[in-house]
């Protein structure tokens, strides 16, 4: 029993970057009762692989941040390790259908909107002019954002009295702490003194 | 007072009550809205302690007319307080919802003149994300004690999770905590109210552990009854930690490792559907013991190790390192005749092996359940 089916899984599995097809041949032709329980050791493989990707859009689901323009684009700039960057808008096409929604990354500029994702390999400011003139959802002054209301927010729900390094470290991995978007909270944990913990 | 100056006031009231994203029971898909809430069971960022920040968890405002002791924003504190108003509220948490900021919006808050008049707030605010911003993601909000009926339908149909704080788990203990709010009816009798309405992300609730000397028993009781009698989704635990310039500012701290055991015991009432007979049983002085309620169960109630194939769903869920997942995957393995004859297979499977092991009967392979059983009992008696 698992989540995912076999097509499913080596779909999955593609998308990663050390992704090998002898892999999902092999696997394909084992028992397929042993390999939909992963018993085998190519079919744990192969599940690793797509736990992985789905890890890392799991991942980016949550700490991906967007910026909005003065014209409704919600737009990010992220490389995933692994080709996801469609996944990743689907799931926020699903979640803001009223607007358009940029994932700029070095494999190209991923455009999703109204339930299709198009790749540009155009630069960055071409593809926003292009899309500036297309007709949005009314954004009610939520362009304006101060920053200080983030940094305001998180830091009054820390609680002194339960630090723990540990677990802050397992709930933001290393590599997400690193994006630019996660500024303040890298600054609030770096800037504590080992004391504090 | 600005927005940001208030935040650090009514965040900060809220810093204490426990909640996180539930996946709601149904979500109607149109395309003239912003946000869902169906995969939202996930996690923005984090604090340094640890505790995943999902939901934008504020208080409308901070003035409160009770005086529960533990609570920093009780009547008699001279502290400085703040309220919101609705369209600051609304718009400063769309602000951060559109970029991927928080999840949804946990609206709690102190009672100004009273529970009716703060509910039609909150009201006002929840209904204007609703309404005016097409908000469709997830709202959690807290229905206040002493709260009419009528408004807690009212804030049902907007919300897709509402909850009352029983804060301790029997009147007695309440009254030890406050002195004019009435447990029965401030909050069984609205509870009761909460059990009949249709919310699509249920109730929950929330327990202050050690702030009233009550043992686990007390608190494990009045959770079983919740979720048999009041259809809660989750009760919540939250460990006692002494506030400045409150009654109770000297009493001791309860440590974090209590409100783990009591989440662990609850997961396994909930989810494992465990008698809470049995969890008693390994219970001294009604408190329970050091260590995972679960392996301490299967140490005190497992005879011999048992045959993964041929056990029952259930007698595979008493096993500690099995869970509902390898559960399935080994009856699934039974119902095709599949032999399971190592351990290798185990570990691939999902099962922990490290907790696993001696209560396993496999072919081939020495049990050790009974020589681990005496090892563990040595441990705990030092």
């Amino acid at each position: 029993m698992c989540r995912f089916n076999i097509n499913q899984k080596i779909e999955y599995a593609e998308r990663h970057r050390d992704f090998d097809k002898s892999l999902a041949g092999a696997v394909l032709e084992q028992n397929p009762r042993l390999v939909n329980v992963q018993a085998t050791r190519e079919s744990r493989k192969l599940y690793n692989l797509c736990s992985k990707v789905h890890s890392e859009l799991n991942h980016l689901v949550c700490f991906l941040r967007f910026n909005v323009n003065s014209t409704g684009i919600l737009y990010a700039k992220h490389t995933p390790q692994n080709k996801i960057e469609d996944l990743i808008l689907q799931f926020f096409m699903f979640r803001f259908p009223l607007f358009i929604l940029v994932l700029e990354s070095k494999r190209g500029i991923f455009v999703g909107y109204k339930n299709r994702i198009v790749k540009y390999e155009d630069s960055f400011e071409n593809v926003m002019k292009k899309l500036e003139k297309i007709p949005k959802a009314e954004l009610k002054d939520l362009e304006q954002f101060d920053n200080k209301i983030w940094e305001s927010f998180y830091k009054s729900q820390i609680i002194k009295q339960r630090f723990n390094k540990k677990l802050f470290k397992k709930q933001i991995p290393k590599k997400y702490l690193k994006m630019q978007s996660f500024e303040i909270e890298k600054r609030d944990f770096e800037n504590r003194s080992l004391n504090e913990f | 007072m600005n927005t940001v100056e208030k935040l650090k006031i009514l965040g900060a009231g809220a810093r204490y009550d426990a909640c996180s994203c539930y996946p709601p029971q149904y979500f109607k898909a149109d395309n003239d809205r912003i946000g869902e809430s169906i995969g939202c069971a996930i996690t923005h960022s984090a604090t340094p302690d640890g505790k995943p920040v999902s939901l934008f968890k504020v208080l409308y405002t901070n003035s409160c007319i009770f005086d529960c002791k533990y609570c920093a924003n009780r009547r008699s504190n001279n502290k400085e307080t703040a309220i919101f108003e609705k369209e600051e509220l609304a718009k400063t948490f769309m602000s951060l919802y559109v970029r991927n900021y928080v999840e949804g919006l946990f609206l709690s808050s102190g009672i100004i003149k009273d529970s009716d008049y703060t509910a039609e707030l909150m009201l006002g605010a929840v209904s204007l994300l609703r309404n005016k911003y097409k908000f469709k993601g997830y709202i959690h909000t807290k229905i206040l004690p002493g709260t009419s009926e009528c408004l807690i339908k009212q804030i049902a149909e907007c919300a897709d999770r509402i909850s009352i704080n029983l804060e301790a788990p029997n009147n007695s203990r309440m009254k030890q905590l406050s002195s004019n709010k009435d447990y029965k009816i401030d909050i069984l009798r609205r509870q009761r109210w909460m059990r009949s309405l249709n919310v699509s992300a249920g109730r929950s609730t929330q327990f202050v552990i050690g702030a009233a000397d009550e043992n686990d028993e007390e608190i494990l009781d009045m959770a079983n009854w919740e979720y048999k009698n009041m259809r809660l989704q989750k009760a919540y635990y939250s460990a006692f930690n002494p506030v400045q310039n409150t009654p109770l500012e000297t009493h001791d701290k309860t440590p974090l490792t209590r409100e783990v055991k009591l989440y662990r015991a609850d997961f396994l009432i909930r989810s494992y559907k465990y008698d809470l007979k049995e969890i008693k049983s390994i219970m001294a002085n009604g408190m329970l013991p050091e260590g995972d309620p679960k392996l301490n169960i299967a140490l005190a109630s497992m005879d011999s190790p048992i045959d993964l194939n041929r056990a029952s769903y259930s007698e595979l869920l008493k096993v500690p390192g099995i869970g509902h997942r390898s559960s399935q995957r080994i009856m699934e393995l039974q119902r095709n005749h599949v032999k399971i004859e190592n351990f290798e297979q185990l570990r691939n499977i999902g099962i922990v092996l490290k907790r696993a092991r001696n209560f396993i009967k496999m072919k081939g392979y020495q049990t050790r359940l009974t020589q681990f059983r005496e090892m563990k009992n040595v441990q705990i008696q030092h």
